[in-house]
């Protein structure tokens, strides 16, 4: 298919708000409403003051039209936030474990459910800013130790990877190509000794 | 080798190697100049890689074991670009050297296996995408002196990487900082 | 027929029933595309019916012409109409051509209450209301602001003349839409004229009883008295949405709080007492929505707070000495189109302990100190020794976040210079004067959606507001020009100005951004080309003149079109100089009775299309003529 380079090397950033949109999230129904089957996934009967976990994207619509209220997941808070990038600065080696998808829920649930959030919206955003830099900062080092075989950054979320990886693939691509030119000789080496070892005899 | 539609293997195979004839052959004397003459043995021309190539490693006839030709080292493989390299590989203007350096290394070490470049291009090519992941993070860095003199230095290998590096930085900085 | 304001919701209720579905559009709202306060109300609908899952389309309309066009091209699955800023004067069954009896579902209607499938609702702040609409409609729903209780008598000689027996009616008839369509529309060109009045026909007098008659008699008198009182605003659009958005449960939004403060802040120079009532109103629920706001700013910050505000021109976005000498208010008090004017200002300055350097310094430069004694000054000098009193009131201000914040009276400069200005004046090549006028009402659509646009966005705002700032000192340039070469003309009964091609030539030049492409000479003539400004120069020329002279005549501005040879014409009321207190009792607009009478009588080349019923469209040669018989007609 005819698609531009960015297309086909990665996930758009796009994409993968989408993905994380299917993340279930709890939420707190102001009114009751019947289950609704849809494709791919059903809405459950929602009670009134029950809490109830649904896909994310359904939560935003029902929050859009107020008809319920968003719990937001237990790491979304400055104190976790902050014990966490505490972790980052004390380990320069390592990269403390956030959820899979934190920055697009943290993302989305700051620009359509601020007022569910625990703490102050912009305290929240301030500390996201940090600790995506600290982790851009702390990725960039690991890429140093780039080889043609074998790359480890554990903990580093898919939009974090998906940033990373076009240049990372392509890197190692080459890496690979370089030296598999050599292993190859090495190979044919191999098959001219045996050849002469097989006149020889 | 395995590429045979792309693009930039075809442009890299066009670049010309020097290599030095081992037979007369008649008729090819164009190639030297002189229309119409027979190409003398032992004289040194400038060939295609996808031509030199294959005549390096077919013999004349059935029997002989001399080839048409013999590559000669070229001079971006030779010991002074080495050291050049080995000493400043973040620095050194590649372009200038050869256009699509690293594609034309992975060829000539095929043939011929020299595992000392092997090992310093590739470190040479760690160096340089680290700084050109660099790059591609601070976009604006680029307009800086220092940063199109590096700009200016890759080669087309380096050139795709670090639109590609700059690309997705790009896409999702956009996305990070939109407020739908 | 209409609904009182406790009752919106149920209209609303009816809407969201009948126009959800997901396969097609069943809602359409017509707005009016030179209005600031429509703008906001649409705004404010639109996001309210987007959070329903509601689907409907917008169409930003011109003129009349406009909306019966539209009218036709539209679907039969549309199930609701909305008309927001346009409408209430004209009978919209015979106007738009309804057959009402196409819409009638039979299967639901039950014996004594048919029920429709189509509905048009209304939400206008014209008066006066045109009473079929009101009274006699079944399909067209008006939003009431209380005052419909009022018109109990014009109520009642509107059924009389209504249920009147068959033999009178055709009589009857006649002289009952003599009456009634004052707001008629004409188009009338050479190829075709087409008069729908119908001629009253000398049918032979029947035997009527004298009584009868005169009691016919009197309640037209009574509809022709209602009708030709006037037109003015009564009420702003939206805030009546505003109460139909609080009626449903959106009692916390600030953002439709600010859009509603928005559209009434655009009608307070023209209806002062208008906005009195409003502010009232907007203060208890800006109180009410803030209790929650600290002290300090954050990034998050979208408070809106009530703060003193002076009614000079967009202070804070400009010099001190600027924002005094462009202000319409200071103009008219110290006249500074002459000379003493200018000296007096520097005087007042002086007064103030304000140097004139610190004074020309741009607002957000200049020192602090003085900016927080501003208030005490203005009120110790302007207030008390020069008796300035509507100089200090209450203002609405918006921030956001760390981008700043900006007051409601710049926002609605600002935007109504989004719709006024156009984008590139490049001469049309064309000669035809509907293809020209075609072009126009392009531009003007075009302007809707870039005002539309900014109302969220600061950074349009504030490329709105240099627009203002520009379209400003042009007024003021062309406004002084005109008294000082006396082209104020004093008919005995009205005031005149006539601006032909010659007073486009001004010195003023753009400063080149990015965003204003004028070119002056051009820009210039086609700047008075736009209704929305030459009702600013109006509005200067009837302050200036309301401080100077006591009299209170109305106000009628022509501006010539050199490329379709028309003059564009708008009739003012009158102004009472501002007071303190803000209260006086409205002067209704005459003019459109006027206009309309006078060119059905003389058959001069007219077109009255817009939606402020006192602007109409005069053929260059027929101006001469057009305007004495408007002198000769007595209506004004």
């Amino acid at each position: 298919m005819a698609l531009p380079l960015q297309f086909k090397t990665s996930f758009l950033p796009l994409e993968i708000n989408f993905l994380a949109e299917n993340e279930l999230i709890t939420i707190l129904p102001r009114v009751s409403m019947k289950s609704v089957e849809l494709i791919g996934t059903n809405l459950p009967n929602l009670n009134a003051m029950r809490r109830q976990e649904i896909p994310l994207w359904l939560a935003l619509i029902l929050k859009a039209q107020d008809k319920c209220q968003i719990i937001p997941p237990i790491w979304l808070n400055v104190a976790y936030l902050k014990a966490r990038y505490d972790e980052e600065l004390e380990f320069p080696n390592r990269f403390s474990s956030l959820p899979w998808h934190w920055l697009e829920l943290s993302k989305m649930l700051l620009t359509k459910a601020s007022d569910d959030l625990t703490d102050a919206p912009h305290l929240i955003r301030s500390i996201i800013q940090d600790l995506r830099e600290v982790r851009l900062v702390k990725s960039r080092k690991g890429l140093k130790e780039l080889n043609e075989a074998y790359l480890q950054l554990d903990n580093l979320s898919l939009m974090e990877i998906n940033e990373i990886r076009p240049y990372v693939a392509e890197v190692m691509d080459e890496l690979k190509k370089l030296s598999d030119c050599v292993k190859k000789d090495d190979s044919m080496d191999m098959e001219t000794n045996d050849y002469e070892e097989d006149e020889n005899y | 080798m395995g590429n045979y539609y792309d693009l930039d293997d075809i442009i890299a195979d066009n670049q010309k190697l020097p290599c030095k004839f081992n037979v007369t052959v008649p008729g090819l004397g164009y190639l030297e100049g002189n229309i119409g003459q027979p190409l003398d043995a032992n004289t040194k021309l400038n060939l295609p890689l996808w031509l030199s190539s294959v005549l390096a490693i077919c013999e004349v006839s059935q029997d002989s074991q001399t080839t048409f030709l013999d590559l000669i080292h070229p001079e971006f493989f030779n010991n002074k670009v080495i050291n050049a390299i080995r000493a400043n590989a973040v620095n050194i203007d590649l372009h200038s050297i050869l256009p699509n350096y690293y594609k034309l290394c992975e060829k000539w070490c095929v043939m011929f296996s020299d595992v000392e470049l092997i090992e310093v291009v590739s470190q040479m090519l760690k160096e340089r995408s680290n700084e050109i992941n660099d790059y591609g993070q601070n976009p604006k860095q680029i307009s800086s002196m220092a940063g199109n003199k590096f700009l200016y230095s890759l080669d087309e290998f380096e050139k795709r990487l670090y639109k590609i590096s700059t690309e997705s930085h790009k896409l999702s900085k956009e996305w990070f900082h939109n407020q739908d | 027929m209409y609904i009182l304001p406790s009752n919106y919701n149920q209209a609303y209720n009816h809407i969201v029933t009948t126009s959800l579905t997901h396969s097609t559009c069943k809602l359409v709202i017509f707005v009016s595309c030179l209005d600031v306060d429509a703008l906001c109300a649409l705004r404010i609908l639109a996001a309210v019916f987007k959070k329903k899952l509601i689907n409907f389309q917008i169409v930003p309309i011109v003129g009349y012409a406009d909306l019966a066009t539209h009218y036709t091209r539209l679907d039969a699955d549309v199930n609701n109409i909305i008309l927001v800023g346009c409408g209430a004067m004209v009978d919209l069954e015979s106007f738009l051509d309804i057959d009402v009896g196409q819409f009638v579902d039979a299967t639901r209607s039950l014996e004594a209450e048919t029920v429709l499938k189509r509905k048009i609702f209304v939400i206008d702040g014209h008066r006066p209301w045109n009473l079929d609409n009101v009274f006699g409609s079944a399909m067209v729903t008006c939003f009431d602001d209380g005052l419909i209780g009022d018109l109990a008598l014009e109520k009642d000689a509107y059924n009389f003349l209504v249920n009147i027996d068959d033999d009178e009616l055709n009589q009857e008839e006649e002289e009952e839409e003599e009456e009634e369509e004052e707001e008629e529309i004409f188009e009338i060109d050479e190829t075709d004229i087409s008069r729908k009045r119908k001629s009253s026909s000398s049918s032979p007098q029947t035997k009527q009883p004298k009584t009868r008659k005169r009691v016919i008699k009197d309640n037209e008198t009574t509809i022709e008295n209602y009708y030709g009182q006037g037109t003015t605003v009564v009420t702003s659009v939206t805030s009546q949405v505003y109460s139909l958005v609080s009626l449903i449960g959106e009692t916390n939004n600030l953002d439709n709080l600010w859009l509603a403060i928005i559209g009434s802040t655009s009608l307070e120079h023209q209806y002062p007492e208008l906005w009195a009532r409003l502010a009232d109103l907007f203060r208890k629920e800006v109180r009410r929505l803030n209790h929650g706001a600290d002290e300090e700013r954050t990034a998050d910050d979208s408070r809106l707070t009530v703060e003193k505000d002076y009614n000079l021109f967009l202070l804070r976005h400009w010099s001190l000495y600027n924002a005094f000498y462009y202000s319409n208010y200071i103009n008219s008090k110290i006249l500074l189109y002459t000379e003493q004017g200018k000296s007096k200002l520097n005087k007042i300055f002086a007064k103030m302990g304000i140097s004139l350097s610190v004074a020309q310094q741009l607002w957000i430069y200049m020192d602090i100190g003085i900016k927080k004694k501003l208030h005490n000054i203005f009120t110790k000098v302007l207030v008390n020794q020069y008796g300035f009193d509507s100089l200090a009131t209450e203002g609405y201000f918006r921030s956001f976040g760390y981008n700043g914040s900006v007051s409601a009276r710049d926002c609605v400069e600002a935007i109504s210079s989004l719709l006024e200005h156009e984008e590139n004046s490049a001469p049309s090549e064309s000669d035809d004067i509907d293809a020209l006028t075609a072009e126009k009402e392009k531009l003007w659509v075009a302007n809707f959606w870039r005002s539309w646009d900014a109302l969220t966005d600061l950074a349009k705002i504030r490329q709105g507001i240099q627009l203002a700032l520009f379209s400003q000192q042009l007024i003021f340039q062309v406004g002084h020009s005109i008294i000082e070469k006396k082209q104020l003309k004093n008919l005995k009964i009205f005031r005149l100005v006539v601006l032909s091609s010659s007073d486009y030539h001004l010195s003023l030049t753009a400063k080149n951004d990015a965003s204003i492409h004028t070119n002056t000479a051009a820009g210039g003539r086609k700047f008075f080309l736009n209704p929305l400004n030459l009702m600013k120069l109006g509005n200067w020329l009837l302050d200036t003149i309301s401080e100077v002279d006591d009299t209170l005549l109305p106000l009628v501005l022509a501006a010539l079109d050199l490329e379709t040879d028309t003059y564009l014409v708008i009739g003012m009321a009158p102004k009472v100089p501002k007071r303190g207190d803000g209260g006086s009792a409205a002067l209704l607009n005459t003019f459109s009775v006027a206009f309309q009478h006078v060119a059905n009588t003389t058959g001069v080349k007219v077109r009255i299309d817009s939606f402020e019923s006192s602007v109409i469209e005069v053929r260059k040669d027929d101006l001469a003529p057009f305007l004495e018989k408007l002198t000769l007609s007595g209506l004004v």
